[in-house]
Protein backbone atom coordinates (compact mmCIF):
# COMPACT_ATOMS: atom_id res chain seq x y z
CA UNK A 1 0.00 0.00 0.00
CA UNK A 2 1.33 3.06 -0.68
CA UNK A 3 2.77 5.76 1.58
CA UNK A 4 0.94 9.22 0.74
CA UNK A 5 1.04 10.92 3.99
CA UNK A 6 4.93 10.45 3.72
CA UNK A 7 4.97 11.76 0.32
CA UNK A 8 2.72 14.47 1.06
CA UNK A 9 4.91 15.51 4.56
CA UNK A 10 8.28 15.22 2.02
CA UNK A 11 6.80 17.43 -0.46
CA UNK A 12 5.52 20.29 2.36
CA UNK A 13 8.99 20.13 3.51
CA UNK A 14 10.23 20.81 -0.38
CA UNK A 15 12.40 18.16 0.15
CA UNK A 16 13.08 15.77 -2.99
CA UNK A 17 13.17 11.88 -2.26
CA UNK A 18 17.18 12.04 -3.06
CA UNK A 19 17.52 15.39 0.21
CA UNK A 20 15.66 13.16 2.61
CA UNK A 21 17.73 10.07 1.86
CA UNK A 22 20.97 11.83 2.34
CA UNK A 23 19.22 13.40 5.30
CA UNK A 24 18.51 10.22 7.02
CA UNK A 25 21.16 8.22 5.38
CA UNK A 26 19.68 5.83 3.26
CA UNK A 27 19.31 5.70 -0.76
CA UNK A 28 17.38 7.34 -2.60
CA UNK A 29 15.69 3.99 -4.31
CA UNK A 30 14.87 2.93 -0.21
CA UNK A 31 12.61 6.32 -0.14
CA UNK A 32 11.05 5.37 -2.87
CA UNK A 33 10.09 2.01 -2.18
CA UNK A 34 9.18 3.34 1.16
CA UNK A 35 6.73 5.97 -0.59
CA UNK A 36 5.27 2.90 -3.37
CA UNK A 37 4.66 0.90 0.01
CA UNK A 38 7.34 -1.81 -1.84
CA UNK A 39 9.35 -1.73 1.71
CA UNK A 40 8.62 -1.27 5.28
CA UNK A 41 11.06 0.48 7.11
CA UNK A 42 12.67 -0.93 10.61
CA UNK A 43 11.48 1.69 13.35
CA UNK A 44 14.69 3.25 13.51
CA UNK A 45 14.48 4.49 10.16
CA UNK A 46 10.98 5.70 10.73
CA UNK A 47 11.70 7.57 13.87
CA UNK A 48 14.67 8.94 11.61
CA UNK A 49 12.19 10.08 8.96
CA UNK A 50 9.89 11.61 11.26
CA UNK A 51 12.43 13.80 13.18
CA UNK A 52 13.26 15.22 9.51
CA UNK A 53 9.72 16.04 8.55
CA UNK A 54 8.82 17.06 11.91
CA UNK A 55 5.92 14.56 12.20
CA UNK A 56 4.69 11.74 14.55
CA UNK A 57 5.03 8.31 13.93
CA UNK A 58 1.46 8.34 13.76
CA UNK A 59 1.32 10.74 11.43
CA UNK A 60 3.28 8.86 8.65
CA UNK A 61 3.23 5.53 9.11
CA UNK A 62 0.07 4.40 11.15
CA UNK A 63 -2.63 3.04 9.00
CA UNK A 64 -6.38 3.39 9.40
CA UNK B 1 13.85 -47.35 -28.35
CA UNK B 2 16.46 -44.38 -27.62
CA UNK B 3 14.76 -42.29 -24.49
CA UNK B 4 16.19 -38.56 -24.06
CA UNK B 5 18.34 -39.72 -21.80
CA UNK B 6 20.24 -42.15 -23.59
CA UNK B 7 20.16 -40.03 -26.56
CA UNK B 8 22.41 -37.23 -24.33
CA UNK B 9 24.46 -39.65 -23.02
CA UNK B 10 25.77 -40.35 -26.91
CA UNK B 11 26.31 -36.86 -27.60
CA UNK B 12 28.33 -36.35 -25.01
CA UNK B 13 30.17 -39.71 -24.97
CA UNK B 14 30.91 -38.20 -28.84
CA UNK B 15 32.26 -35.21 -27.50
CA UNK B 16 34.14 -36.95 -25.10
CA UNK B 17 36.03 -38.93 -27.48
CA UNK B 18 36.78 -36.05 -29.86
CA UNK B 19 38.31 -34.17 -27.04
CA UNK B 20 40.35 -36.86 -26.59
CA UNK B 21 42.73 -35.66 -29.64
CA UNK B 22 45.86 -33.50 -28.90
CA UNK B 23 45.80 -34.38 -25.51
CA UNK B 24 49.91 -34.79 -25.30
CA UNK B 25 50.42 -31.70 -27.49
CA UNK B 26 48.21 -30.03 -24.75
CA UNK B 27 49.31 -31.36 -21.42
CA UNK B 28 53.28 -29.93 -22.81
CA UNK B 29 52.12 -26.82 -23.63
CA UNK B 30 50.13 -26.52 -20.16
CA UNK B 31 53.43 -27.37 -18.13
CA UNK B 32 55.37 -24.41 -19.83
CA UNK B 33 52.52 -22.34 -19.18
CA UNK B 34 51.42 -23.32 -15.71
CA UNK B 35 54.68 -21.08 -13.92
CA UNK B 36 52.95 -18.35 -15.93
CA UNK B 37 50.13 -18.66 -14.84
CA UNK B 38 50.68 -18.66 -11.09
CA UNK B 39 52.77 -16.07 -11.54
CA UNK B 40 50.17 -14.05 -12.78
CA UNK B 41 47.72 -15.18 -10.12
CA UNK B 42 49.98 -14.26 -7.16
CA UNK B 43 50.65 -10.65 -9.41
CA UNK B 44 46.64 -10.22 -10.04
CA UNK B 45 45.89 -11.33 -5.73
CA UNK B 46 48.61 -8.57 -4.71
CA UNK B 47 47.17 -5.98 -7.20
CA UNK B 48 43.97 -6.30 -5.88
CA UNK B 49 45.27 -6.39 -2.30
CA UNK B 50 46.71 -3.43 -2.60
CA UNK B 51 44.09 -1.46 -4.92
CA UNK B 52 41.51 -2.51 -2.05
CA UNK B 53 44.01 -1.10 1.11
CA UNK B 54 44.08 1.88 -1.41
CA UNK B 55 40.92 2.70 -1.71
CA UNK B 56 39.65 1.45 2.04
CA UNK B 57 42.33 4.49 2.99
CA UNK B 58 40.79 7.31 0.38
CA UNK B 59 37.39 6.51 1.30
CA UNK B 60 37.32 5.99 4.79
CA UNK B 61 35.74 2.90 4.78
CA UNK B 62 36.63 -0.56 3.44
CA UNK B 63 34.69 -1.71 0.30
CA UNK B 64 32.98 -4.44 1.91
CA UNK B 65 31.56 -2.17 5.28
CA UNK B 66 28.32 -3.02 5.81
CA UNK B 67 28.09 0.72 6.76
CA UNK B 68 28.21 1.39 3.51
CA UNK B 69 24.52 0.37 2.51
CA UNK B 70 21.06 1.16 3.87
CA UNK B 71 18.97 -1.41 6.02
CA UNK B 72 17.00 -2.29 2.90
CA UNK B 73 20.14 -2.91 0.68
CA UNK B 74 21.46 -5.19 3.24
CA UNK B 75 17.68 -7.49 3.25
CA UNK B 76 18.23 -7.51 -0.85
CA UNK B 77 22.23 -8.43 -0.86
CA UNK B 78 20.85 -11.53 1.51
CA UNK B 79 18.61 -12.46 -0.42
CA UNK B 80 21.04 -11.94 -3.52
CA UNK B 81 23.85 -14.51 -1.27
CA UNK B 82 21.04 -16.93 -0.91
CA UNK B 83 20.36 -17.31 -5.03
CA UNK B 84 24.03 -17.12 -5.67
CA UNK B 85 24.71 -19.93 -3.25
CA UNK B 86 21.25 -22.08 -4.83
CA UNK B 87 22.91 -21.12 -8.00
CA UNK B 88 26.36 -22.44 -7.09
CA UNK B 89 24.76 -25.83 -5.22
CA UNK B 90 23.00 -26.44 -8.53
CA UNK B 91 25.71 -25.78 -11.20
CA UNK B 92 27.96 -27.81 -9.06
CA UNK B 93 25.49 -30.81 -8.77
CA UNK B 94 25.04 -31.04 -12.64
CA UNK B 95 29.20 -30.91 -12.85
CA UNK B 96 29.61 -33.76 -10.08
CA UNK B 97 26.81 -35.60 -12.28
CA UNK B 98 28.24 -35.10 -15.90
CA UNK B 99 31.54 -35.81 -14.37
CA UNK B 100 30.15 -39.02 -12.76
CA UNK B 101 28.76 -40.29 -16.22
CA UNK B 102 31.61 -38.43 -18.99
CA UNK B 103 35.14 -39.85 -19.03
CA UNK B 104 36.40 -36.67 -20.81
CA UNK B 105 34.73 -33.46 -20.50
CA UNK B 106 35.65 -30.60 -23.59
CA UNK B 107 35.98 -28.43 -20.03
CA UNK B 108 38.54 -28.74 -17.43
CA UNK B 109 37.66 -29.26 -13.62
CA UNK B 110 39.57 -25.95 -13.17
CA UNK B 111 37.62 -24.09 -16.12
CA UNK B 112 34.72 -25.32 -15.26
CA UNK B 113 34.23 -24.62 -11.29
CA UNK B 114 35.91 -21.00 -12.67
CA UNK B 115 32.65 -20.47 -14.61
CA UNK B 116 30.24 -21.77 -12.18
CA UNK B 117 32.08 -19.26 -9.42
CA UNK B 118 31.51 -16.52 -11.98
CA UNK B 119 27.79 -17.61 -12.75
CA UNK B 120 27.04 -17.79 -8.93
CA UNK B 121 28.53 -14.32 -9.01
CA UNK B 122 26.83 -12.85 -11.72
CA UNK B 123 23.50 -14.10 -9.92
CA UNK B 124 24.45 -12.63 -6.80
CA UNK B 125 25.08 -8.75 -8.95
CA UNK B 126 22.50 -9.16 -11.13
CA UNK B 127 19.59 -9.55 -8.27
CA UNK B 128 21.42 -6.53 -6.52
CA UNK B 129 21.75 -4.28 -9.43
CA UNK B 130 18.37 -4.55 -10.22
CA UNK B 131 16.81 -4.18 -6.92
CA UNK B 132 19.33 -0.84 -6.02
CA UNK B 133 21.24 -2.82 -3.89
CA UNK B 134 24.61 -3.46 -5.23
CA UNK B 135 26.01 0.27 -4.68
CA UNK B 136 26.07 1.54 -1.61
CA UNK B 137 24.37 4.88 -0.74
CA UNK B 138 27.63 7.17 -0.75
CA UNK B 139 28.82 4.85 -3.75
CA UNK B 140 30.11 6.57 -7.17
CA UNK B 141 28.36 4.43 -10.07
CA UNK B 142 29.90 6.18 -12.53
CA UNK B 143 33.24 5.14 -11.11
CA UNK B 144 32.30 1.81 -11.16
CA UNK B 145 30.66 1.77 -14.60
CA UNK B 146 34.08 2.63 -15.89
CA UNK B 147 36.02 0.14 -13.60
CA UNK B 148 33.64 -2.26 -14.89
CA UNK B 149 35.06 -1.47 -18.70
CA UNK B 150 37.88 -1.25 -17.65
CA UNK B 151 38.14 -4.81 -16.27
CA UNK B 152 36.15 -6.00 -19.38
CA UNK B 153 38.56 -4.47 -22.36
CA UNK B 154 41.74 -5.57 -20.25
CA UNK B 155 40.27 -9.04 -20.04
CA UNK B 156 39.11 -8.97 -24.16
CA UNK B 157 42.53 -8.06 -24.99
CA UNK B 158 44.05 -10.51 -23.00
CA UNK B 159 41.58 -13.14 -24.07
CA UNK B 160 41.92 -12.54 -27.52
CA UNK B 161 45.98 -12.04 -27.97
CA UNK B 162 45.45 -15.58 -25.67
CA UNK B 163 43.54 -17.05 -28.62
CA UNK B 164 45.51 -15.94 -31.34
CA UNK B 165 49.13 -16.57 -30.10
CA UNK B 166 48.11 -20.49 -29.19
CA UNK B 167 45.81 -22.74 -30.66
CA UNK B 168 43.08 -23.74 -28.58
CA UNK B 169 41.30 -27.25 -28.79
CA UNK B 170 39.18 -29.00 -26.40
CA UNK B 171 39.57 -29.57 -23.47
CA UNK B 172 39.97 -25.99 -22.66
CA UNK B 173 41.52 -24.94 -19.50
CA UNK B 174 41.46 -22.11 -17.30
CA UNK B 175 44.57 -20.68 -18.07
CA UNK B 176 43.55 -20.41 -22.13
CA UNK B 177 39.87 -19.37 -21.05
CA UNK B 178 39.83 -17.40 -18.11
CA UNK B 179 40.29 -14.08 -19.75
CA UNK B 180 37.34 -14.79 -21.97
CA UNK B 181 35.30 -16.00 -19.15
CA UNK B 182 35.39 -13.10 -16.91
CA UNK B 183 34.97 -10.55 -19.69
CA UNK B 184 31.84 -12.57 -20.51
CA UNK B 185 30.58 -12.59 -16.75
CA UNK B 186 31.08 -8.33 -16.51
CA UNK B 187 29.83 -7.73 -19.74
CA UNK B 188 25.73 -8.15 -18.43
CA UNK B 189 26.44 -6.70 -15.57
CA UNK B 190 27.49 -3.40 -17.64
CA UNK B 191 24.52 -3.55 -19.38
CA UNK B 192 22.22 -3.80 -16.43
CA UNK B 193 24.29 -1.17 -14.85
CA UNK B 194 23.52 0.86 -17.73
CA UNK B 195 19.53 0.14 -17.81
CA UNK B 196 19.83 0.51 -14.17
CA UNK B 197 21.24 4.09 -14.09
CA UNK B 198 18.66 5.36 -17.01
CA UNK B 199 15.82 4.28 -15.23
CA UNK B 200 16.89 5.29 -11.78
CA UNK B 201 17.45 8.96 -13.98
CA UNK B 202 13.72 8.66 -15.52
CA UNK B 203 12.41 7.89 -12.34
CA UNK B 204 14.20 10.90 -10.70
CA UNK B 205 12.92 13.03 -13.69
CA UNK B 206 8.94 12.04 -12.95
CA UNK B 207 9.31 12.37 -9.34
CA UNK B 208 10.95 15.74 -9.55
CA UNK B 209 8.21 17.16 -12.33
Amino acid sequence: MKNLKLKSARAAKDLSQQQLAEMVNVSRQTINAIEKGDYNPTINLCIAICRVLDKTLDELFWTE
Amino acid sequence: MYNILDIMFFILYYMSRETNKDNNEKTERRRIMTTTFVIGVIAGLITVAVIYKLAAKFTGAGAFCKDNFDERQLLVRGNAYRYAFYTLLILMTVWMILGEVISTLPVTTGLALFIIMLISIDVYAVYSIKNDAYFGVKYDKRRYFIFFLVIIAMNLIGGIANIMGNEITAPFSLMECANIAVAAAFLPLLVLMGISAFNDREESDDEES
